[in-house]
């Protein structure tokens, strides 16, 4: 670093100027960007997870463009039935739990036999139970409100989604080289940079949101079997919650259980506890390890932290946005101490440091 | 120039700090000068991309008539003619069907019972699907006219604008030579390179004018004339709809086209629908495939992507002229990049 400042004429002008426009260019980009934030991230996270498939079917077809328009119908028919069947069941499933919030009578009757032993007469509970059915009711339909008034961007943010998976799996090789090149470091670190970026993107994307899908299904299949309301609702929320860690499906399958206990519905209460424990344990002691692998995996607190904190600041898209974005400050300090602890020891060792600019 | 960098190389510590000083001094000023710009950004924008792009019929012009000035009035006096009066109708014409556009949407009884029996069939009650539908249309009424429909502070923003573009027009016709220069010697960086980035950025912006928004507003013209004679309501609108469309690549127009014949065929006029469904394919889809080589030749010149997402996310950032601002700006960060690049201190 210091070696820049004693020699002011070798690059400074150049450099600041150039750094200073592209860094402007680059703050106008995210601008333009920022209102397609979650398709477009989805779309690089995709065509980067789909590149060794895609790269299998050139080889067959031969034609990149072929290739990838196929990629792209494949993708979209393998998505868009269940998101298909996920919609519709949500909103109407959404309905229902709304309905059921708003005849409180069930769950007031499980409460009130819960909190008697604890002296909390039934009037109070009721009162609670009115207001939090409120609140629950309100959100939900803001939700859905919120969705079908945002119809025309929703189309527009799917629109930019396909376009940019399709680029990404056609010419994401040649975009990744030049990125490649743009990051100035030697080369030996700017592998190691890039490969500990690429394996922990793998490792949320695979880790957290194929295992998240995977407990969101069986969670539902659970609820369904076990003949409790509003399936593929209380799935799509376990599915959510699921990228966090220590075992969401457990908390809110077994609420579920229990005040099917409380109401004496013994079979489908204890069912459903063991079900949600058998989902959580087979999960976390085998399918994550399997799909990442143990040591390559993101801590649990940054997935946690940056699913909330994403979720706050860039929305809905956030929830993805947030872990990929932690998980990348691990590898950046782990490169950038390396890399000090390199250029003290040439320092130490000769007394060169002219050597590595002129590369 | 040569002087001044070579001078830069032999710069003291007294020197660093002044010139760092006046960097920062810079900065600022053009923060402040960008805030009173602001008004007038997509006036002074498009000023200096005319300009620039007409900077070899002028100097054509300026050889047969033999007198600068009045060879750059002539074509600010063209541009007017060709492009801003009709712009100005087509604004007007704009804001009339999208007027009776929303009036036909709150009017549309078929739209109406389908939509709200849609609501119901995802369990939501009767009533509140009536409330989210009425919404619903009074959002995309107002949409539709706010985006278009001038109010007086936008008729007023709109003229300031214009009246900027023509005034800038003519002096970037007059002193581009001079300001091309001026900003060359303004930048920091030694000849070769500065001539290599401008050179690039140039091309790009050549390219993008070109290839991406001629080519698109030949398509959208096509596919509003087919619009307009095969009878299909409110052309001038759509039109526009379609123009910005074909600038999205391999979209074009044919998305609005197809649907809306499918709608009339289903509405019952059969031979409309089905004349739109073929004109927009086979006439407006290969008019892309003809049109684009005859204009710019081979040459590619920005991403699609990055037309697609300057396009969208102009439109969204910057209204209505944003989708000419996004792709310009997008279309500038690949030359800047690469010439940091093989100028940026470090190992490469």
């Amino acid at each position: 670093m210091h070696e820049g400042d004693e020699t002011p004429g070798h690059a400074p002008p150049n450099t600041l100027f150039l750094s200073g426009l592209a860094l402007l260019l680059l703050v106008l980009t995210f601008v333009l960007a920022r209102p397609f934030l979650g398709a477009i991230v989805l779309a690089l996270l995709f065509s980067f997870l789909l590149h060794r498939p895609f790269e299998s079917l050139v080889r067959l077809v031969r034609l990149r463009s072929l290739a990838a328009g196929i990629m792209l119908i494949l993708f979209a028919a393998a998505v868009f039935g269940p998101v298909a069947f996920i919609v519709t069941h949500l909103a109407q499933d959404a309905g229902i739990v709304v309905e059921l919030a708003r005849d409180p009578q069930r769950v007031e009757a499980a409460l009130a036999r819960a909190l008697a032993p604890f002296g909390i007469e039934r009037s109070q509970v009721a009162d609670l139970v009115a207001q939090a059915v409120e609140r629950v009711a309100g959100l939900l339909q803001g939700a859905l409100l919120g969705l079908l008034a945002s119809a025309v961007h929703l189309l527009t943010a799917l629109l930019v989604f396909f376009f940019l998976l399709f680029f990404g799996l056609r010419d994401g090789g040649r975009a990744y080289r030049a990125l490649r090149r743009l990051i100035p470091l030697r080369k030996p670190a700017k592998d190691h940079l890039l490969a500990l970026v690429g394996q922990r993107t793998r490792a949320i994307a695979l880790g957290a949101f194929l295992v998240g899908l995977v407990q969101g299904v069986a969670g539902g299949l659970g609820w369904w079997f076990f003949g409790f309301p509003a399936p593929v609702f209380w799935g799509f929320v376990i599915t959510v919650f699921a990228v966090l860690p220590f075992g969401p499906p457990f908390f809110i399958m077994a609420p579920a259980g229990i005040i099917a206990l409380l109401n004496g519905d013994w079979f489908a209460g204890i069912g459903m506890l063991v079900w949600a424990g058998v989902i959580v344990g087979v999960v976390d002691d085998l399918l994550r390890p399997y799909l990442i692998g143990k040591r390559s995996g993101v801590h649990p607190a940054v997935i946690l932290v940056g699913t909330l904190g994403g979720l706050f600041v860039f929305g809905v898209a956030g929830f993805l946005i947030g872990p990929l974005l932690l998980s990348m400050v691990g590898p950046v300090l782990q490169v950038w101490a390396q890399e000090r602890r390199a250029e003290e020891e040439e320092d130490a060792a000769g007394e060169e440091p002219d050597a590595a600019p002129a590369a | 120039m040569a002087e001044a960098l070579g001078r830069a190389v032999e710069l003291t510590a007294d020197e660093t700090r002044a010139s760092r000083f006046l960097l920062v001094a810079l900065a600022l000023l053009a923060v402040g000068a960008l805030f009173i710009l602001k008004p007038f950004l997509t006036g002074a924008v498009f000023a200096l991309v005319v300009g620039f792009l007409l900077q070899r019929p002028y100097r054509k012009l300026a050889g047969w008539v033999r007198s600068r000035a009045l060879a750059a009035i002539l074509l600010v006096l063209l541009t007017v003619l060709v492009v801003v009066a009709p712009l100005v109708g087509i604004a007007y014409g704009i804001a009339d069907d999208a007027v009776s556009i929303a009036q036909n949407i709150e009017g549309a009884g078929g739209l109406h019972e389908s939509a709200v029996s849609l609501l119901t069939g995802f369990g939501i009650e009767p009533a509140a699907a009536e409330g989210m539908y009425k919404d619903a249309v009074a959002g995309i009424g107002n949409a539709a006219q706010a985006s278009v429909l001038p109010t007086l502070s936008k008729l007023g923003s709109a003229a300031a604008n214009i009246g900027i573009f023509i005034f800038l027009l003519f002096f970037v016709l007059v002193e581009g030579e001079a300001l091309g220069a001026y900003v060359g010697r303004a930048m920091p960086l030694e000849p070769s390179r500065r001539d290599h980035l401008l050179q690039q950025v140039a091309n790009r912006v050549r390219a993008l004018f070109l290839g991406t928004f001629l080519v698109a507003l030949v398509q959208g013209t096509i596919a509003t004339i087919g619009w307009w004679a095969l009878g299909f309501p409110a052309p001038i609108f759509w039109g526009f709809v379609m123009t910005i469309l074909a600038v999205i690549p391999a979209i074009g127009p044919v998305i609005v086209m197809v649907p809306a014949g499918i709608f009339a065929i289903i509405q019952g006029d059969l031979w409309q629908g089905v004349g739109l469904i073929v004109y927009g394919v086979v006439v407006v889809g290969f008019s892309d495939n003809l049109v684009r080589p005859f204009i710019v030749g081979r040459s590619s010149g920005v991403h699609p992507a990055l037309v697609l997402l300057g396009t969208l996310g102009g439109l969204i950032v910057f209204g209505t002229t944003g989708f000419v601002l996004g792709p310009l700006v997008l279309s500038m960060i690949e030359p800047v990049l690469t010439e940091w690049e093989s100028i940026r201190p470090g190992p490469g």
